[in-house]
């Protein structure tokens, strides 16, 4: 069962479309990061799934439901945390949980202690004294402690010293090894993602790139170095699935976006005989970065 | 239920210190009023400052609460894509509910338990208390019902004051521009008592409006968050409420004269006894006096209004309409109510008087008795009538068949109390506080001529479900009324606290005897202040006919006027 889909989904402020037609699958007990760059729509995308806005068109359904028929029951089984939630900041962490506890049915005590303390939340203190980095953890300490079904966080680490983030990451690591539950987390700090992330989706000026498994996309894109020796390439048609493809001297080297061992390393003999070909693994940064600059020259090359 | 109120408590929790504030400023108004009675200050410049900061006091209430009104609406806002209660557990329904109850809880409940007590200390009884309650929770409410409105459409609370301050200059400025036609040389009653009915009208209907704006829009804005169309909603309502303020051409109000005789008014006759003219500006005011017979003596004229119809010989007709004047407060009921049994006056004295009323030195009597005159029940009214002109003209060249309307208001003078006129002496009950907070001889100016007089200064407090009681001082030792009614009075705003804040002067003649070649200052002897409500009870109409109208001069033969009070000697 999917715990998150949606279907053509489009929101448009004013004549500017911040996600068009996005269609995606979350399934259930995945952690899905929605990655993308600042002003890519994942912050709208997640706010329509939660509600807060309406689509333009197409729909969306978040734990089966219609996201814009969510009800109170629903909504007892999802925590959201993000960045720019308005939280009621005259609340002290004490106070805050004190009014959320009520409305959840689920909401474990023991857990909410544990958090507490793994967390080093000040409990009397008042939010809107705490850091940014505290802040975070006090509204993610209030959206686990009754174990969503459904866990989203809008840009969680947007902000935070490397030391909290590591702090936050090594928390939800542990919290997901507590229970079943999905995490949908959008944000554009890939390496925390990496660590957490089951399934990645890319989400590029509105659209969705592509969504899969994290080891099926770790798996298709390779750096691939070629050694050419004293030979004079041929450089002429590459493959469409080549990217940044430069040469050095008597290398040649690109990023295969969907590298099969025998396939790729028997298109560059084609090009390159008796070339020597070396394939490396790559971050989902690199991945990542790899991708946005080929979307960037790819614009350049239409406007231009 | 419990949820709803979890929310609640929440809100007012989070408000509380702005809330302690606006408490405050409720209780300055309290310790103003608490002032006007201790602090016994005889300037009328002074009660008019304490009355100044009385009504600083409540704008400022009025202030603070629609700024908290729309706090506690912001603290969850229903407009916006960074709610916090959106993405918990929480209904918009179940939060409309919430915000609704801490809204009645906060700024309705709330001022009303603050100022009970107060209002008890003035002599409320628990109708007065309800009847408070339900002004003060009211004005709150119309208070709360444009932060309400705009609260749940803008999105920061910035924002709010901002749109605040322009919707205020809106509304203080469109009536500018709207006033902005050329004036009438004069407004007559008739046209003023039409545009009365008018203007409810207006204000009923506009005042529809903008409920049903807000209560829509509210409702909407918490179901769906569908800002544009509230948006739209909310300036159509506002707009319709304008344009019904000031162009509404229906008036919907009850038609007049339709009265049916209360009881006890059913034998009373009236009739018509003479008319006078005289010219204002560019109009003319026609005055018709009438004289009423079979008049019960405990019976009191109070208010009235009048609709006349001039027939002329060319068969054109001509209507107006006026207020009815009555002689209420003056009348010798109030001498009969007070159980008031003048004695013989002193002999000497009498004399001595006689001798200087002689000799044309006498300034004025000791004693303000009514007149031979006004010892009978003559019951009389006047209206005056305001025409163009050429009607007028039309009617003193030909008389005319007259034909008046009117429609009288009667009551039943009560007594409320009576206390002794010393400083210090106060009394409350039936929603009225009184305290005689000044009573000392006038300082005699060198140059003055003139008796010896006393200096009383009241200061009273009623509910607003209260009339404004007549206060009368009165003589019990020689069972005289030396001063007919309140001399002079500063009343003071109330907006928050539910009570009208009265000082009212009297300058009492001390009572002179001769003795021995001199006078001997008798002060104020058995000299008490009673408080008597005039309350409105039953209304009867007549119709008067008469074949021709005449016109005599002001004091005429047949009309002598005596001051503001005018006795009819006898029939022309």
């Amino acid at each position: 069962m999917n715990i998150i889909e949606t279907r053509n989904l489009t929101h448009r402020y004013w004549r500017n479309e911040a996600v068009r037609d996005l269609s995606l699958t979350v399934p259930e007990g995945s952690v899905f990061a929605l990655l993308g760059s600042n002003g890519a729509g994942k912050s709208t995308t997640i706010k329509m799934l939660m509600n807060l806005l309406r689509p333009s068109s197409g729909d969306a359904r978040v734990l089966g439901v219609d996201s814009r028929k969510l009800g109170e029951r629903e909504r007892a089984l999802i925590g959201y945390v993000s960045e720019n939630q308005q939280l009621p900041l005259w609340m002290s962490v004490r106070q805050l949980l004190d009014y959320c506890r009520p409305f959840y049915p689920t909401w474990d005590v023991a857990l909410e202690k544990k958090l507490l303390a793994q967390f080093n939340l000040p409990e009397e203190q008042k939010l809107k004294s705490l850091s940014r980095g505290m802040l975070m953890k006090a509204a993610l300490l209030s959206s686990l402690a009754y174990r969503p079904k459904l866990l989203v966080l809008d840009e969680p680490f947007s902000g935070l010293d490397p030391l909290v983030r590591e702090e936050l990451v090594r928390g939800l690591l542990e919290i997901s090894a507590l229970g079943e539950w999905s995490v949908f987390i959008s944000s554009h700090d890939i390496e925390e993602v990496e660590r957490l992330a089951d399934w990645v989706g890319v989400l590029e000026t509105g659209r969705l790139r592509f969504a899969e498994s994290t080891d099926q996309l770790l798996g298709r894109f390779r750096r691939i170095d070629v050694s050419l020796g004293d030979e004079s390439p041929r450089l002429n048609d590459p493959p469409l699935e080549w990217l940044e493809l430069e040469r050095k001297g008597g290398l040649v080297r690109f990023i295969a976006t969907n590298y099969d061992r025998t396939e790729t390393e028997c298109a560059c003999r084609e090009r390159f005989p008796d070339a020597a070909v070396e394939a490396r693994p790559m971050t989902l940064r690199e991945i990542f970065i790899a991708l946005a600059r080929s979307n960037r020259n790819q614009t350049k090359g239409v406007s231009a | 239920m419990n949820l709803t109120w979890h929310i609640v408590k929440k809100d007012i929790f989070g408000l509380r210190i702005p809330l302690v504030f606006w408490t405050l400023v409720m209780l300055g108004q309290v310790v103003i009023g608490e002032r006007l009675f201790h602090e016994g200050n005889y300037d009328p410049a002074w009660f008019n400052r304490q009355g100044m900061l009385f009504l600083v006091l409540s704008v400022m209430d009025g202030l603070v609460c629609y700024f908290l009104v729309a706090a506690l609406i912001k603290e969850d806002s229903p407009v916006g894509s960074r709610l916090f209660w959106v993405t918990h557990p929480i209904s918009g329904t179940r939060l409309l509910r919430a915000k609704l109850i801490g809204i009645g809880i906060a700024f309705l409940l709330w001022p009303v338990l603050v100022l009970i007590p107060w209002w008890l200390a003035n002599g409320f009884g628990w109708k007065e208390v309800g009847f408070a309650a339900c002004q003060t929770m009211t004005l709150h409410l119309f208070i709360a019902f444009p932060a309400l409105l705009l609260a749940v459409v803008i999105d920061s609370y910035g924002q709010f004051a901002v749109w605040t301050i322009v919707l205020v200059a809106a509304v203080c400025v469109v009536p500018g521009v709207i006033a902005i036609t050329p004036p009438k040389a004069a407004v007559t009653i008739g046209e003023l008592l039409k545009a009365h009915d008018l203007l409810r009208t207006r204000f009923w209907v506009s005042l529809a409006f903008l409920a049903t704006t807000t209560v829509l829009v509210v409702w909407l804005q918490y179901r769906s968050r569908r800002r544009t169309r509230s948006v739209v909603l909310a300036g159509l309502g506002i707009g319709l409420s304008v344009l019904s303020v000031f162009f509404l051409p229906w008036s919907w109000s009850r038609p007049s004269l339709h009265v049916v005789d209360s009881i006890g008014t059913e034998h009373i006759t009236a009739e018509f006894r003479s008319a006078g003219v005289e010219n204002r500006n560019d109009k003319a005011e026609l005055t018709v006096y009438f004289r009423f017979g079979n008049f019960p003596p405990d019976l009191q004229l109070l208010m009235g209004k009048a609709e006349i119809e001039l027939h002329e010989l060319d068969g054109s007709v001509e209507r107006e309409s006026g207020l009815l004047l009555t002689n209420f407060g003056k009348a010798p009921l109030s001498s009969r109510i007070f159980n008031l049994t003048p004695e013989n006056p002193d002999s000497a004295t009498e004399k001595k008087l006689n001798e200087l009323r002689h000799e044309g030195g006498i300034w004025s009597a000791p004693h303000f008795e009514p007149t031979s005159e006004q010892k009978g029940d003559l019951p009389y009214a006047k209206t005056e009538f305001v025409f163009e002109p050429e009607v007028i003209d039309k009617i003193l060249t030909r008389t005319s068949a007259c034909t008046v309307t009117i429609e009288v208001t009667t009551s039943h003078p009560q007594v409320l109390f009576e206390v002794p006129l010393k400083e210090g002496a106060s009394t409350t009950g039936d929603g009225l506080r009184l305290s005689v907070v000044k009573c000392a001889d006038d300082e005699m100016s060198s140059g003055r001529r003139g008796p010896p007089t006393n200096s009383v200064v009241v200061v009273s407090s009623r509910s607003p479900m209260s009339l404004s009681p007549t206060l009368c001082v009165l003589d019990r030792v020689h069972g005289s009324r030396p001063v007919m009614s309140n001399f002079s009075m500063t009343r003071t705003a109330a907006v928050g606290g539910a009570l009208q804040f009265e000082r009212s002067d009297f300058h009492i003649p001390v009572p002179l005897l001769w003795r021995n070649e001199q006078w001997i200052i008798d002060r104020l002897p058995g000299y008490t202040l009673a408080a008597v409500r005039l309350r409105p009870e039953g209304v009867f109409a007549r119709r008067i006919t008469i074949d021709r109208l005449g016109y005599p001069k002001w004091n005429s033969d047949h009309t002598r006027i005596v001051g503001s009070v005018f006795v009819f000697p006898g029939k022309p």
